[in-house]
Order: structure tokens, then sequence, then C-alpha cells
């Protein structure tokens, strides 16, 4: 079968390239839109998203991770004891002052786990061994944070707020969100660095015993340990998101530019998509004219619009991937998952489809006198 | 090819207005019309007379403002907008002065797009599209686009595909107009063949004064009226 779609498409080569550039632009604008976007969400809650646990628990009405508020560690013991709970683990989070090279201080988030259990550890390590975090002072920073802590090498020493510290290792994908970068060290240490009251905690994470409903545990916790908080993992993650999405402002500014980008993606999709089908108003007439019925030409117009899509989508996508790693140069990185890439490309078809629409409209009002123009 | 001999077009009083009240103009106005299958009918007229839009109202293109448009004895008039396009996938070949093929497919490809609108698919569509242009001479040219033939053999591909599914009707639009005296005539005289040897019925508009020792009949119009005989 001759694919009139097809054929249209490619005949005119300098045209079906400006469309597909079109598309293909729609395309970078909307994916490095919402990868920012979902980068900067998922950095809100990545150290909830990697602990490992099921359950958090906080100090009472707190309003996100990065604003923890000590409780007694009393209640850790408590915990433990709740049915169901296989292990209840301290959790320690503080901001601090790193000393970089040049003697300039940097905010930081020291995070104190119990390097026994590794409990709340750091989930990627690019350099050192992450037993080393039992070792008196050590620490582990991100690499993305790298050049703002002075690309300190592993083994080299450094201050937090005034005490001595030395690098143990490099972690990987533990890019805080508030612009403090996180430092990982044994909740011993932490304490000691952030000058924390004994006695205290910042968190409790714990883990269900397998069998267990999460649900029903948690509940059991409310009712045990008293005067504080408890949350699943993903009640957590999802109130720090909100947190920083809503009450901030800072995500909604992010996803109203990603949403602005879908908007002016699809006006750009639409406009290449409705020249496209403009352009070629007198086939679709003879078409018609021949005995063509309207939904032999609504195939014509969608399989254009789907051939665009995957064309525009695939070289979108090859583009998307290195202004990526542009700006990840400069800092800033785009979140470009699998589920991410199959969102992006059902946008994109449903994009294209949409602006079909609007071409339809445009064949169906085709006066059949425009055919019989020379 | 099949027609019976009956009137296969029939028009009774048929008028197309565009517009409305004192702005309104009749493009045809109350045009009676019989025409049987085996004959060529040439329709000429100034520009603008109206010959286009009677075209398209013979071709189930428009639908009258009044009167009767019956193909086959088929009222047209009263069928649907989705009803029409079998209709004219069935019985009526179109070819046009501008030739109207599709610039991005082969002469093959395009009376092949034609055949597979009625139904034909792969080796057997090809095989008539090869057949329908041997049939118009131009089975050497079969993988060339429009823009590298000549506008006689673009109005050869043209009527090739105007034949594909074998209408008992074809309306042609000027299918002189764009080509030189010897080519144009050639042309007539294919669709003389057609009407007279497979029993078509074929209506042409031309304003070539040349070619009408060819009609069977000619109608002149002017103002949307039609005269059964050029004056």
């Amino acid at each position: 079968m001759v694919s009139i779609a097809r054929k249209n498409l490619f005949h005119d080569k300098i045209r079906f390239f400006v469309a597909i550039a079109g598309i293909q632009f729609s395309v970078l604008l909307i994916t490095i839109q919402f990868g920012v976007f979902l980068r900067f969400l998922t950095n809100a809650s990545v150290l909830i998203d990697h602990s490992g646990a099921d359950l958090w628990i906080t100090a009472k009405n707190l309003q996100n991770f990065d604003f923890g508020r000590p409780f007694s560690e009393k209640k850790v013991y408590l915990a433990r004891e709740v049915p169901g709970v296989l292990w209840a683990e301290k959790y320690l989070m503080a901001f601090c002052y790193w000393k970089t090279p040049s003697g300039s201080q940097e905010s930081v988030q020291v995070v104190g786990f119990n390097p026994q259990t590794m409990v709340g550890a750091p989930w990627d390590i690019v350099e050192g061994n992450i037993e080393d975090v039992k070792k008196p002072m050590a620490v582990f920073y991100d690499q993305a944070e790298a050049d703002r802590l002075g690309r300190i090498p592993i083994g080299g020493e450094t201050e937090i707020n005034n005490r001595r510290v030395r690098v143990a290792g490099i972690t990987r994908g533990a890019k805080s969100f508030i612009q403090a970068a996180y430092i990982f060290t044994s909740y011993k240490n932490a304490a000691n660095l952030a000058f924390f009251s004994r006695g205290n905690t910042v968190y409790i994470l714990a883990k269900v015993t397998p069998g267990y409903d999460v649900e029903a545990v948690k509940q059991r916790l409310k009712e045990v340990v008293k005067d504080v908080d408890v949350y699943t993992t993903r009640e957590f993650s999802n109130k720090t998101r909100a947190y920083w999405m809503i009450n901030t402002g800072a995500g909604i500014a992010l996803l109203s530019v990603a949403i602005m980008g879908l908007f002016i993606g699809t006006i750009i999709v639409g406009q290449t998509i409705y020249a496209s089908t403009t352009e070629h108003l007198k086939e679709f007439g003879t078409l018609k004219a021949i005995g063509a019925s309207n939904r032999d030409i609504y195939k014509i117009i969608i399989q254009q619009a789907l051939i665009n899509s995957v064309i525009g989508f695939v070289l979108g996508m090859l583009t998307t991937y290195g202004v990526a790693q542009l700006m990840k140069i400069g800092k800033l990185e785009v979140l470009l998952t699998g589920p991410i890439l199959v969102g992006i490309f059902l946008i994109t078809v449903l994009m294209c489809l949409f602006s079909s629409i609007l071409s339809i409209y445009k064949v169906m009002q085709i006066d059949p006198a425009l055919i019989f123009k020379s | 090819m099949s027609t019976n001999g009956k009137n296969v077009i029939d028009l009774e009083n048929v008028s197309k207005v565009y517009g409305h009240g004192e702005s309104a103009v009749h493009a045809v106005d109350r045009v009676s019309l019989k025409l049987d299958p085996g004959k060529l009918f040439i329709l000429m007229g100034p520009s603008g007379s109206g010959k286009t839009t009677l075209l398209m109202l013979m071709g189930c293109l428009l639908k009258p403002s009044s009167g009767s448009v019956h193909l086959f004895d088929h009222e047209i008039s009263s069928m649907s907008e989705q009803e029409l396009p079998a209709v004219r996938l069935e019985r009526i070949g179109f070819v046009f002065q501008g030739f109207n093929l599709f610039p991005a497919l082969t002469a093959e490809e395009n009376v092949e797009a034609t055949l597979n609108l009625k139904g034909y698919r792969g080796e057997d569509a090809r095989r008539r599209a090869r057949d329908l242009l041997d049939r118009v001479d131009m089975g050497k040219r079969l993988t060339h686009l429009p823009e590298d033939l000549s506008g006689g053999e673009k109005q050869r591909v043209a009527l090739a595909r105007a034949l594909a599914g074998d209408p008992p009707i074809l309306l042609a639009d000027e299918p002189t107009g764009m080509l030189d005296s010897k080519t144009g005539r050639k042309i007539v005289e294919i669709l003389h063949d057609l009407a007279h040897r497979e029993k078509r019925l074929v209506f042409m508009v031309s304003h070539d004064t040349r070619i009408l020792h060819l009609a069977d009949k000619t109608f002149y119009m002017d103002d949307g009226r039609l005269n059964s005989e050029h004056p």
C-alpha cells in the first residue's frame, strides 16, 4: 500500500527537516524543563528515598526533612519493642560549616548514621570505602559538590564547625536541593561536629519485619511512641517535596516554567503540523474528490503526526542528552530516567495528535472548488 | 465498467446559489440535463459562467440548492456526506486542468494510491496501476515523479488515475488547458476513445474550440444557464 503520509513528509526534505527541528526543539524544551523540575523534586527527598527504611519517626509537626528537630533518643528503644519493627536506628542531620582550602566557609548538612548497621548510609560510593566511615573524624562528600567544597582528595583534611575532619570517600547521587552539601559521617562523629546535645536524635528510621503491614506498624508506633510523628517513607518524602514545591513557591515556579514549556512545545508542534497539512491541502482535496473518505484522510494526517513525533522525539532526546551534559558542567542536573523518557514520548505523541486535530478541521473545511484551480 | 444504456446522469431543474438575499449568486440556474453513456460531452462557456460548479454538482462534490441530481437512478442530493465519497470512488473518475497529481508519488504510485482506496492491495494494485499506465502510453515512465514529467505525460497519468477502479463516468475540467494544442488534442482523443470504445460517459469542460468536432454533443453555459448546443 502506498504510504502517502510517509512520501509526503519525506518528499520535500528541507520542509521536513524544518518541521522535525520544530518538534525536536519542543521535545528539548519540555524534557529540560520537566527534567530540572523532577531533579529538584527528587533532590528534595533524596536521603529519605534512599534510606532503606519503611518508617520515619520525627519531631512533632515537622515541615520537611531539612528542618529536623531533636527529640529524646530513648524513643528508639521504645520503637524497637513494637511488634513488627525489625530494626530502628537513630539518624542525625544538622547544618554546619565546611572550611574550603581557600579559607572560605560553605554551609553543609552533616548526616550521621550508625556505621555498624549502615542504615541511612550513602548508597553510591565512587571513591573510598564506606567501612572507613567507622574511623574517627572520617567524612564522605558528594562528587556533585566537589568544586564547592574545594575538591579535597581522599585522605585530605579540613574543618567542619572548626573541628578537624578527614575525607574518607566520595559519594554520588546525594546532592542536596537546598545547596548545602550533604556530608556523611558516623552518628557519633556528626553529633560532635554539630555540637549536638547528648541523649537526643533528629530522626528514627525503622524497618518493618517482612509479613507485617507497614501501615499497621506505623499506627502501633504512633500509639507507643508519644510526642512524635510517624510517617511511611513515601509519606515523608511527599511531605518534604510538597513543602519545597508549594510552601516556598520555588517548585511552583519551576513547574510553571515546565508547563509553559509544554504549551510552547504544543504550539510549535501544532504550527508545524498545521503548516504541513495546509501545504498539502490541494492533495487532500484531490483525495476527497477521487473518493477518499474523511477517515482515509484522517489516517494520513495522523500517520504524518506519528512519524513526525517519533523522529522528532528521537532527535529531540539526543539533543536533550547533549544539553543536559552541558548543564551538568554548570551544576544544573536534569533528571532523565526511563519513565520520564516514556512520559515525554507520550506527551510528544499526544502533542502531535492534538495538533493534527487542527489540521483535520482544516481539511474538513476544504472548498471543493480548490481542486479545480490550476 | 458497466452502463445499462439508461441516463447515467440526470439533472432536473438544478440550481446552486452562493450567498443570501441581494448578494446571492446563482452559479447554476435551473439546469436540466440527461446524459447517457458512450458519448463525449463538451461544456463551453466564459469564465465564471458556472461550468465548474455544474461539474462539481455532477461529480457529487456539491449538493444543489434546489432541483435533483440522479446518478444511475440514485438521488445524490439526499445522500449524506458520508455516502458521497463511496459514490465518487465507485462511479466517477476526475481529470483536472492542473493534473492534481501527488508530487511525492511516482506515476505508478499515483495510480496505485487510488487503487488502494478502492480496496486493491500489494502486487495486485501495482499490476493494475502498470496496466492502466500502459493504456495511456506511460508504461515506461512508471518510476518518474510528476516534476520529471511533461504536461502531456502528467495528464496521461491523471487519466490513468481517473480510470483506476473502472468508473463509468469521467469528468474532466479543462484537461487540455495547460497543454500545447498537439498534446491537448491527443488527450481529448483518448477521452473520445474511452467514451466510444469503452462506453463510458465522458463530460468535459473546455475553452478549446478546436476540439469541438470530437464531441458527440456540446453545451454552452452563460450566467449559470445551460444551452444544449454551442451558439
